[in-house]
């Protein structure tokens, strides 16, 4: 048995590989294929993203003919990304083929803020939530341990 | 009470290795070696803990394959033959070792345990072990959860329905096993991905565990730490793995397997002693393995290796039991000082640890159990359920994606030795969800191959192959476990596509992969819930449907869409009357399609002034539906349609206390940019008010939700977006040929837009569009129909621009001629500025016409660029002429788009997925209501 070699879907997907990796991998059918004609060269589009809003251009891929994935690397933690796979035209328009879907990478530090406690039996309604005033001063954080030394379970 | 306490975590799992279609296997060995060494000891260990009434409490994941592999009837049999095999190397052994002082007595001792472990697995557990773990869960010191029903990775799937499936299919599994659902659950890899407590909750689970980091990086930062648990905002809890305990039993330098006394994994006489006489005891008779006879201990860095002696290693193990111990009382005394409640240390393992590759580990958790419970007091053991029945106060967070391999996060699953599974699996996880959606109701042959179809998925979708991969160990077979699902997946899917079935290939793939018979295809549909109330058909309801308007009058989408819900429910076994203005020719009361339609009379609706009629048609709604009551009963809930009949859903829900639901489908201040007039913000008011008043506010996009969540200022929680949905028959009435998307390549190169005439429909963009088409595509036409206030500018404008052939305005048209306008079109496209959903876009979809459309509000939703049709940014005529221009030249992919476009709408968009959706919400707000009513009787 073997796997098929494409699908003849069009998809291009994003996935987060660890907070500053990002992965996407592509595939075109055979209708866009014969729309782009001979020798059209792809490009990849990496856009910073948020609100569903597509932001500013951060890098742009010429890709290598079959290619189809890529790595983005030293791309920012807490940030919500997402590709463009797409061809320019004669007037130098940048014309997206594909869009994938949106992907936040993980933070990596420890977030200040407002500690909100709350009763698992009645958490569903919402309706014990006690404010942070009553809670004690001292807030201290419990980050002692730095993680990432601590993951190599091998 | 003690100062803290310790839960200590095994989680068990092996992949599911079972080939019946051979006599032998090597890779049934992983299974067959655990047992022996690692399940069977520890089962032993806890029974000793019992018999001696040890105060000790442990928690246990049961993987779904694991337990499986228990069960079945093969992997007994086979396991029994390997267990009396490794018998006979044991006596063999001992004869060949006779003399040698120090081998001689391993070899002893080996046989012994062996014999023992197969008296205890015939005798005292019947082959079968989940008897084993059922007692001791039966016990009260064992809390066993169990994780993902294959193992599958959860932050690299793509689809909520494939992480579904593994949670939901695993927690049935373990339901049936045990009697009761688990109340935790270990997620693979402790692999977390924001989204997951949701469909934890689901399934009524109550707490799952994260690595350090995946705790301590939540916002906000939780106050304690890993040393007591979290809650997700649903209020599911979560467990932080505390490092310090996981590095002293983990790490391989300084962890405890380490030491220099304890037995050496890597010196076995499987490699060590002659091919020949090891022959009757290796797979195949020549394949060098593991047989776990092991003469050495660890001794030291270098290759030199002394005898192993039992004595002295198990004396360490309680060396390191004792040292475990005093670090812990050390943590819980230290943290305890700043906090409310007693710390918890959490020490989650994976359970093969202990036995197989660190020998002595049963014995240290043996001696570990028995040092908690009769040496102190300071700490006790405790399991995740009985800390958070102790101390139900969480503190809510937010979690980011994180997970316990290297690095911290998917590297080790996602690197560029594996990631090309990806594109395989993602694919079938998205098949599989429209093959439950497409089949609802299977049955026979059919359901067999669909459930088949389901398991090979899950089966690929084991961790442990793309892990395998990585770590380089077994690659070849994890590549061919990966490409015999996937290819039996694909096959499969083929043959339900083409209804070409072919039984005698699903018998062998059912006998082949025989896990989870029980399963049901439908887990992986898209639009079922499987939470507290909503499982199956639920009880029927009565409705009252409050809407301005209702066919055959339709002013907008509004009577369109109150119309197809309405008759939607009625065909799910809800009572629906729906309250509306009256139309000439239409009797006050009649029975249409099931639904129950009630109309006010002409006469209580006489006003001039447009407030004053709103007044009066809520004054009659109100009489009506008191009439309506004393006919037909007391209905469930009022759902109101826009804020034309707030008033009267406000006043329903104010006097009998029924739950409210409102759908805004737009609003004045959307529709007018902003709030300019009077009657605008008395409108805007009344939107205001039916909101806040509304239990529950539905809107049919995410667009649509934002604007109405941000407007009127409410809880994101209350607004739930159910898209509309689009009934296919509606698009075939008055057409000469069935829709097709083969039928494109006949057709002239008709552009085709329906909708008003206004400017924020975007019909200028398209006519500056068009003139660079008519320069590439020949004989290109548009249809414009529709009117409205901006008709007399736009063909004003296709004249100036030199396009008054080529336009055609073919003015208001009905349904039919909508229908036969779309028969005749290669390309339908919208090109709005503003639009809060964009119905028409989906009628074209189903009408089977490639769409283009501008991206914006609702409509950008509904199409994937690229895939199912085109996204242009509005108000960019270049651009959408570039797009138009490629499906009008290019009828392959415009037949691929349009295909893909019209599986969308059968699986997503159909009024029954629907209705189901909206009764979730009905049922929610029932619930919530009544809850309500029972917290006021209190006070």
């Amino acid at each position: 048995m073997e796997l098929p070699r494409h699908y003849n879907e069009n998809r291009l997907i994003l996935l987060v590989q660890e907070p500053t990796v990002i992965f996407g991998y592509w595939e075109l059918t055979r209708g866009v294929w014969h729309s782009l004609g001979e020798g059209c060269t792809l490009f990849l589009r990496l856009y910073a993203t948020g609100l569903n809003q597509v932001g500013a251009v951060l890098r742009e891929v010429s890709l290598p003919p079959f290619t189809s994935d890529w790595y983005f690397r030293d791309v920012f933690p807490d940030h919500a990304y997402q590709i463009e796979l797409g061809y320019y035209g004669p007037e130098g328009e940048f014309y997206p083929l594909l869009r994938s879907n949106q992907v936040i990478t993980p933070r990596v530090r420890a977030v200040e803020g407002v500690a909100r406690f709350l009763t698992v039996e009645t958490a569903t309604r919402g309706d014990t939530a006690q404010d942070a005033a009553a809670i004690p001063e001292n807030y201290i954080f419990w980050g002692v341990y730095s993680s990432l030394d601590l993951m190599n379970k091998c | 009470m003690p100062a803290g306490y310790l839960a200590l975590v095994l989680h068990a799992h092996l992949p599911f290795v079972r080939h019946p279609e051979m006599p032998e296997c090597l890779e049934e060995r992983w299974y067959f070696e655990a047992m022996t060494e690692c399940y069977i000891p520890l089962v032993e260990v806890l029974q000793g803990l019992l018999r001696d009434e040890v105060a000790f409490q442990l928690t246990i994941s049961l993987s779904p394959p694991l337990l499986s592999m228990f069960a079945d009837s093969l992997l007994q049999q086979r396991y029994l033959s390997h267990l009396e095999a490794m018998i006979q190397l044991g006596e063999a052994e001992c004869r060949r070792t006779a003399g040698d002082a120090d081998l001689h007595p391993l070899a002893l001792m080996y046989l012994d345990r062996l014999k023992d472990v197969w008296r205890a697995y015939t005798e005292k557990y019947a082959c079968n072990l989940v008897g084993a773990f059922r007692a001791l869960q039966a016990s009260g010191k064992v809390e066993l959860i169990t994780t993902c029903a294959t193992h599958g990775y959860l932050p690299l799937m793509r689809t909520r329905e494939a992480r579904r499936a593994q949670i939901g299919v695993a927690v049935e599994f373990f339901a049936r096993h045990f009697g009761r659902p688990p109340a935790g659950f270990w997620l693979p890899e402790c692999g977390y991905t924001p989204g997951v407590e949701e469909l934890l909750k689901e399934f009524g689970i109550r707490y799952f565990f994260v690595e350090t980091h995946g705790l301590l990086h939540a916002d906000p930062a939780p106050r304690y730490g890993v040393f007591a648990p979290a809650g997700c905002t649903n209020g599911v809890a979560v467990f932080g793995r505390d490092p310090e305990s996981s590095r002293q039993v983990w790490d391989r330098q300084t962890g405890y397997p380490g030491d220099y006394f304890y037995r050496e994994f890597y010196r076995d006489i499987g490699y060590d002693l002659e091919l020949d006489y090891l022959r009757p005891y290796l797979p195949a008779g020549n394949i060098r393995v593991d047989t776990g006879f092991k003469y050495y201990r660890i001794t030291g860095p270098g290759p030199h290796k002394e005898p192993y002696h039992p004595r002295l290693a198990r004396e360490r193990a309680a060396e390191h039991a004792a040292h475990f111990l005093f670090h812990r009382q050390q943590q819980v005394l230290y943290h305890g000082k700043k906090m409310d409640r007693p710390p918890l240390v959490v020490a989650p393992y994976d359970a093969e640890l202990f036995g197989h590759w660190w020998y002595e580990g049963p014995q240290w958790i043996d001696f570990l159990c028995r040092k908690i419970s009769f040496d102190q007091d300071i700490i006790h053991m405790i399991t995740p359920g009985q800390y958070l029945s102790l101390y139900p106060g969480l503190q809510i967070v937010d979690l980011p994606m994180s997970s316990w391999g290297e690095g911290g996060y998917n590297r080790v699953w996602l690197n560029p030795s594996n990631d090309w599974i990806y594109r395989h699996l993602h694919r079938a996880e998205t098949a599989m969800a429209d093959l439950a959606d497409l089949h609802p109701e299977a049955l026979g042959l059919k359901r067999r191959a669909l459930n088949q179809a389901a398991r090979e998925l899950l089966l690929a979708q084991s961790s442990d192959w793309a892990f395998i991969i990585r770590t380089e160990t077994a690659v070849e077979y994890a590549r061919k476990r990966i490409t015999e699902h996937i290819g039996r997946f694909n096959l499969l899917v083929e043959q339900l596509e083409n209804d070409c079935i072919n039984e005698k290939t699903l018998q062998e793939m059912e006998y082949r992969a025989n896990i989870f018979p029980e399963l049901d295809y439908r887990i992986y549909s898209r639009h079922r819930r499987y939470n507290a109330g909503c499982v199956g058909p639920g009880r029927p309801l009565r409705i009252l449907m409050l809407s301005w308007e209702y066919p055959p009058a339709t002013v907008g989408g509004l009577s369109r869409h109150v119309y197809d819900l309405s008759r939607a429910l009625a065909r799910l076994g809800d009572e629906v009357h729906v309250i509306t203005c009256p139309v000439a020719g239409e009797e006050p009361y009649c029975l249409h399609q099931g639904v129950h339609v009630h109309r006010l009379l002409p006469e209580q609706l006489g006003a001039r002034d447009f407030l004053t009629w709103v007044g009066q048609l809520n004054q009659g709604m109100i009489e009506l539906t008191h009439k309506v009551i004393d006919t037909w009963g007391v209905p469930d809930l009022v759902h109101a349609h826009d804020w034309m009949v707030g008033e009267a859903g406000e006043r329903l829900r104010e006097d009998h206390r029924f739950p409210l639901v409102a759908t805004i489908h737009a609003t004045e201040c959307g529709r007018n940019r902003g709030i300019h007039t009077d009657l605008q913000r008395r409108i805007h008011e009344r939107e205001y008010q039916l909101t806040r008043k509304a239990a529950m506010v539905i809107c049919c996009s995410n667009y649509m939700a934002e604007e109405v969540t941000r407007l009127f200022d409410l809880n994101a929680e209350k607004v739930r977006v159910i898209p509309n949905g689009v009934d296919p028959a509606n698009l075939t009435v008055g057409r000469v040929t069935e829709p097709d998307c083969g039928h494109l390549y006949g057709l002239d190169p008709n552009i085709v837009f329906l909708g008003r005439l206004v400017p924020e429909k975007g019909v200028q963009v398209l006519l500056e569009a068009l003139v660079s088409i008519s320069e590439r595509v020949r004989g290109v036409r548009l249809l414009v129909a529709g009117r409205g206030p901006y008709e007399e500018y736009l063909k004003g404008l296709a004249a100036d621009l030199g396009l008054s052939s080529k336009v055609q305005f073919t003015g208001f048209v009905d349904d039919l001629g909508r229908n036969r306008l779309l028969e005749t079109a290669r390309v339908a496209v919208f090109p709005s500025l503003y639009e809060p959903f964009g119905i028409v876009a989906l009628e074209a979809m189903a009408a089977r016409v490639p769409v283009v459309v501008a991206d914006t509000g609702g409509l950008g939703e509904i199409v994937e660029h690229g895939v199912d049709g085109y996204k242009v940014p509005p108000g960019r005529p270049e651009m959408l002429a570039h797009y138009i221009i490629k499906l009008l030249s290019c009828p392959e992919l415009a037949v691929e788009m349009c295909r893909r476009a019209w599986r969308k709408v059968i699986t997503i968009y159909d009024w029954q997925y629907i209705a189901e959706q909206t009764r979730q919400v009905y049922y929610h707000v029932i619930a919530a209501g009544r809850e309500a009513r029972v917290i006021t009787g209190n006070f």
